[in-house]
């Protein structure tokens, strides 16, 4: 009996034991505030200890809003269950911002209000952690709490934890691929897109994880273009990420391979986009689910390309060509940018061709070599032979083409360019010589300037005065290309734009004809005050018109026909009127051919006078009298004095 | 039974009797037509802004007549007529016009001793219109009412008759260079105007005239216009109404507005704060 005692108190204990232990497996439940990604969420979840850690298992609710504007609201639910810290089955996220609508109604103690607003929804799916399923996301606009319209939708296929297919909608423009078990783009990728009513089709096709050839269709009319990715290309097969930068690549190859394609081709590359798109929507949810998994969901697409690497020559012209493309910018930039040499090109013929060569050069050769250079520094230029990308950017020429009105003759490179015609060398060993060549004649051309403008004595103080000059003349002629249109020239009768570039051109042009250094300090400073002037004056200019409509709608009154019964306008006052669009405005707009330092301020208080002495006019009762008068007037010196105007004329 | 076959009796008398009048009288009753007359009107059409709604409205008509038996359009004096009223103008839509009228008759057949050389015309007037604005025209309808005092030419007549005239008249203007009437604006204006007469002395033609006038007109500024135009007319005779007169009529007018008001009247006062 004591034994039987004594076995029962043992299974009792080992009973009760087992026991505990298995209520420190049992699921608790939290519900409050949590923080996921740095934001708070309101949250509900089950959970259990293990071995002092934390562990998820169970139904997972997440909710989080925020007001993140005047009455707009950001707001995102994540809905779904875990498995021993591990998402797990399907997961709803739904993400996105709304505004209240009216005042609302008011029921049981609460308001409730209609919304709009846009959601982003996915519904997506775990298998223990890993991707798996269909996934689906939406982008909707919200009306009145309800789904007014769909304006994006995906669904992606997986297999084996990785991408198979997907497609992808938005409101206009599709596109369907399929993906290999390694994530390497597989089979045809399908662009459906409509614009202005049309329907263009888009493929990548792609065959041993290489995009073999493009094709598009549109208006029953197909082009293809072949992707010779690997003809005469002792190139090793790579596997590279499907990125802009392939992109980038893909659009290079095409403009040289088929130029006669390339525009049809580059006019739909804005909708590759699309692809882009697709790839946003996993930004988000990574965003979102990102602090409950610790790893990207982000896909990484991939595709082959083949990859020259660099032979140790062609190394070594490529930063031969860095290093003279960075010397011939310091050149070409001291020069054009060097005060004295501005002013000096005004009134040397010699100077102004070396700035016009150095400025053909920046826009050509310099151009294409930046360029260039930028394929080598994004590590594109592996992935293409380099003789063909030389060949396609670059026309080295002995001579270089001036594109001027005053300087007509073109400029003759003076290095030796007789590698040009050597068949031998390869085309970046050319550039590299030739690039090597363009520095030689870049510093003689330098040196030839510095000669020119050291036969004056420099003083630092004049080389800032001049540089100021040369600042404000170019605002002169900006402000007066932008701020004076074609509408002034209607009223001027006249073109404003031109006298007044006129004016700034022959007053630097007298001045940059000064030797005198003292007499050159002493001018510069006028100068400068004066297109001071200038620029005072084309904004009275661009102003002008307002005025002008001002006066004009001041001097329209509304008369009543008697016979046709309607309303027509007529001018009060008409021959004052009439002197001032006929006689006084173009008059004081014809002031401005004969613009200088000293009548500029004259000129531009005449309009300030005239468009005052106009609204005067209109609050006088009886003028009678001069408007007799003025009728008769032919010239507005005339007109002026007889309406009493202080305008200054010549 | 006896009464309903009485009635339908005289019922038939009476249809079988109107029907042998009707055809005795177009017998008799057959329309001709005087010889075509060709005139000329020159018309001044003048009104003076006396208030923002009230204008005195004055107009002065020459006109010659002319067949063509002796030279059309100008062969002679015909009328002078002398017309003013005051104009209100509720609104663009709506005016009336009240007034007299004083014209000069001037004798058919000069030469003629037996008859006046010239003869007046009183009248009273008043005139309704009514203008109704679409999106590219004009379209008007014009009533005027003149209660006229007529005597005939032959000398010592002093038999004066009254008598009315109904007048509607129909028109429109059309701008054609511009999208609405303005300053510089040439436009078209077809009307149609029926005259109606009643009186004493009206026994059978009540149809005094009926114009189709089509004018090309343009409207130099808002105070100053001009039109011409060709107007066929035709009308029954007073003393015999199966006797028509026609007429084409040469019309050239001249429209003047002017403003009798003070300076600082005319300026929107708004327009000097701008």
């Amino acid at each position: 009996m004591r034994r039987v005692v004594i076995n029962f108190l043992l299974t009792l204990i080992v009973v009760i034991s087992f026991n505990s232990n298995a209520i420190g497996q049992n699921l608790n439940e939290y519900s409050g505030l949590y923080r996921l990604g740095g934001v708070d969420y309101e949250v509900k979840f089950d959970y259990y200890f293990s071995e002092g850690d934390t562990v998820l298992d169970g139904n997972f609710d997440a909710f989080h809003q925020v007001e993140s504007g005047r009455a707009e609201y950001d707001y995102t639910s994540l809905n779904g269950k875990f498995t021993a810290n591990k998402l797990d089955s399907k997961w709803l996220i739904k993400t996105g911002i709304f505004e209240p609508e009216g005042n609302g109604v008011y029921n049981d103690y609460t308001f409730s209000f209609n919304v709009n607003g846009n959601e982003f929804k996915a519904e997506v799916f775990f298998d223990e952690g890993k991707e798996t399923g269909n996934w689906k996301f939406y982008d909707c606009e919200i009306r009145n709490s309800k789904i007014s319209d769909t304006t994006l939708k995906g669904n992606v296929s997986y297999v084996n934890n990785s991408i198979n297919k997907f497609s992808f909608y938005n409101s206009s423009n599709s596109l369907v691929g399929e993906l290999d078990s390694g994530s390497l783009a597989k089979g045809k990728w399908q662009f459906e897109l409509f614009s202005d009513g049309e329907k263009t089709l888009k493929n990548w096709v792609f065959k041993n994880g290489h995009l073999a050839k493009v094709e598009i269709s549109k208006e029953g009319q197909v082009l293809t273009i072949p992707l010779l990715d690997s003809a005469g290309f002792n190139g090793f097969e790579e596997t590279k990420e499907l990125d802009r930068a392939y992109l980038e690549i893909l659009k290079l190859k095409i403009a040289i391979q088929k130029p006669d394609v390339f525009e049809k081709y580059n006019q739909l590359v804005g909708h590759n986009e699309l692809y882009f798109q697709f790839l946003d929507q996993y930004n988000k949810i990574d965003d979102l689910i990102f602090p409950l998994r610790d790893n990207t969901i982000f896909p990484e697409i991939k595709v082959n390309i083949s990859r020259l690497p660099y032979l140790d020559k062609e190394e070594v012209s490529l930063k031969t060509i860095i290093k003279n493309h960075e010397k011939s910018g310091e050149i070409i930039n001291s020069v054009l940018d060097d005060p004295q040499v501005n002013i000096a090109s005004i009134s040397d013929e010699e100077i102004a061709r070396y700035r016009a060569v150095l400025k053909s050069i920046r826009k050509g050769f310099y151009s294409s070599q930046k360029s260039f250079i930028e394929l080598y520094q994004n590590n594109y230029l592996p992935y293409f032979d380099r003789n063909e990308v030389v060949d396609f950017k670059f026309d080295l020429q002995k001579v270089i083409e001036i594109k001027s009105d005053s300087i007509s003759k073109d400029y003759l490179l003076k290095a030796n360019y007789d590698h040009l015609e050597k068949a031998d060398l390869s085309q970046l060993k050319k550039l590299e010589l030739y690039s090597e060549n363009i520095l030689k004649d870049l510093e003689l051309i330098n040196s030839n300037v510095d000669a020119f403008v050291s036969k004056y004595k420099r003083k630092k103080k004049l080389v800032d005065i001049e540089s100021e000059l040369i600042e404000k003349y170019d605002s002169v002629k900006y402000l007066n290309d932008s701020l004076i249109t074609a509408e002034h020239n209607s009223f001027a009768e006249m073109n404003v734009n031109k006298a007044i570039a006129h004016f700034a051109d022959s007053s630097l042009k007298v001045y940059s004809a000064l030797t005198d250094e003292n007499e050159k300090m002493k001018r510069a400073q006028m100068l400068l005050n004066c297109y001071q002037k200038t620029e005072d004056l084309i904004y009275t200019v661009h102003q002008s018109t307002d005025n002008i409509y001002k006066i004009n709608d001041a001097y329209t009154r509304e008369v009543f026909n008697p016979y046709t019964y309607t309303n027509m306008e007529e001018k009060a006052k008409p021959s004052i009127y009439n002197s001032f669009s006929n006689l006084l405005l173009p008059g004081i707009f014809h002031n401005l051919n004969r613009l200088n330092c000293h009548n500029i301020n004259q000129y531009r208080n005449n309009f300030s006078v005239l468009f005052n002495g106009m609204m005067n006019f209109l609050k006088e009762e009886n003028t009678n009298r001069v408007e007799r008068k003025v009728k008769r007037a032919d010239n507005p010196r005339e007109a002026a004095e007889i309406l009493n105007l202080e305008l200054k004329f010549q | 039974m006896i009464k309903a076959f009485k009635i339908i009796l005289l019922f038939s008398s009476l249809t079988l009797m109107s029907t042998f009048i009707y055809s005795q009288e177009s017998e008799e009753l057959k329309a001709s037509f005087d010889e075509m007359g060709y005139n000329t009107w020159l018309s001044s059409y003048n009104k003076f802004q006396l208030s923002e709604k009230l204008y005195w409205a004055a107009e002065m008509h020459y006109r010659r007549a002319g067949e063509a038996s002796n030279t059309p359009f100008v062969d002679r004096m015909s009328k002078i007529y002398n017309r003013h009223g005051l104009n209100y103008v509720f609104s663009n839509r709506f005016n009336v016009t009240v007034g007299g009228v004083l014209r000069l008759d001037f004798t058919p057949d000069p030469g003629n001793n037996d008859l006046e050389p010239i003869i007046l015309e009183p009248r009273i007037w008043h005139q309704y219109i009514f203008a109704i604005p679409f999106s590219r025209f004009m379209v008007y309808h014009r009533f005027r009412i003149e209660h006229r005092w007529t005597r005939g030419f032959e000398v010592g007549n002093t038999d004066w008759q009254f008598r009315n005239r109904w007048r509607y008249n129909f028109y429109m203007k059309i701008p054609l260079n511009n999208k609405q009437l303005k300053p510089g604006t040439i436009y078209l204006s077809p009307s149609i105007e029926a005259i109606a007469q009643t009186g004493k002395s009206v026994v059978g033609s009540f149809m005094e005239d009926i114009r189709f006038y089509t004018n090309v007109g343009y409207i130099a500024s808002p105070r100053v216009s001009t039109s011409a135009g060709v107007m066929y007319t035709t009308g029954q005779n007073l003393s015999d109404p199966t006797f028509y007169r026609r007429r084409w009529v040469f019309r050239v007018s001249a429209y003047i507005s002017l403003d009798f008001r003070k300076e600082e009247e005319k300026i929107p006062s708004i327009k000097l704060s701008d």
